[in-house]
């Protein structure tokens, strides 16, 4: 299937792919019933009754209550599904479903926002209650985002140099950030030298710097090995070779 | 088209084919009985 995130991670097999985008796809129809019920509600003026001994003033619209229902515990379901399958599958897999609550609460807030500035009827006024629920929504979608992107810029600035060789592909900006805070940070007091400042030098990493040549070799040589692409032994001789390489 | 790049496309191609599915379902759910 191709549908790799880890270095040499074998292919999860097909059928947990299938499942994972199955969860995906309920997810994200989910978040649409959802959409369109609450529109469907708003459109009579935002609240509506069904069932129950009383009589009610505003009936719900056809159907509505059905597909809210049906958008909360499907999506559920299928994110419950997504998430275990994609566990099986790789960080990618996983990573990508928390797109769905910006996705949620980002669509959600539109409809606020859309029917808080256009309210139904002919009130030709804003209706300010909506347009506070918008914009708590839209924190809520948002915000995590921009955390992100602001802890992933952060990551940006923290020099890599020296950084734990990782076997697998090159870390992501987020695991990046991981990595830089899970250092020792360095105490502060008044023997604090200025080029101390990066928690990764202070965990000692840089002080005999390898050469990354010979580490980039070594992690091949041992991808290869891992693989079957060299035996035991061809392994075996093939790292003495390289450490014994000139000009080490 | 690099791997992770093709996965979140096929991850995208099936949020697409979800919200198609639920704008079908919704349309099947509130059409006023015939």
């Amino acid at each position: 299937v191709g549908l790799q995130s880890q270095g040499t991670r074998p292919s999860p097999p097909f059928t947990t792919v299938a499942l994972y985008l199955l969860g995906v796809a309920l997810v994200a129809a989910g978040i649409t019933l959802l959409f369109l019920g609450m529109r469907a509600v708003m459109d009579i003026g935002g609240y509506c009754a069904e069932g129950g001994p009383y009589v009610i003033a505003t009936p719900c619209p056809e159907g509505a209550p059905v597909a809210t229902l049906l958008g909360i515990f499907g999506g559920l379901a299928g994110f419950f599904l997504a998430f275990w399958k994609g566990a099986e599958i790789g960080e990618r897999a996983t990573g990508v479903l928390f797109l769905a609550w910006p996705a949620l609460f980002g669509a959600l807030g539109f409809n606020f926002f859309q029917y808080g500035f256009d309210p139904p009827g002919d009130d030709p006024g804003w209706a300010w209650g909506w347009i506070v629920c918008g914009v708590v929504f839209w924190a809520m979608a948002f915000g995590p985002i921009l955390l992100w992107w602001w802890s992933a810029a952060t990551a940006r600035r923290i020099p890599r140099r020296g950084a734990i060789p990782s076997p697998g592909p090159a870390p992501t900006r987020l695991e990046a950030t991981w990595v830089a805070r899970s250092a020792p940070r360095p105490r502060p007091g008044p023997a604090a030298d200025p080029s101390a400042a990066f928690p990764l030098e202070m965990a000692g990493l840089d002080a005999a710097p390898p050469a990354p040549d010979l580490v980039d070799d070594l992690e091949r040589l041992a991808t290869l090995h891992r693989e079957g692409a060299l035996t035991d032994d061809e392994y075996a001789r093939a790292k003495v070779q390289l450490l014994e390489r000139p000009g080490r | 088209v690099s791997r992770g790049r093709g996965f979140l496309l096929v991850v995208a191609a099936a949020a697409i084919a979800g919200i198609a599915a639920g704008a079908w379902v919704f349309g099947l759910l509130t059409a006023p009985a015939a």
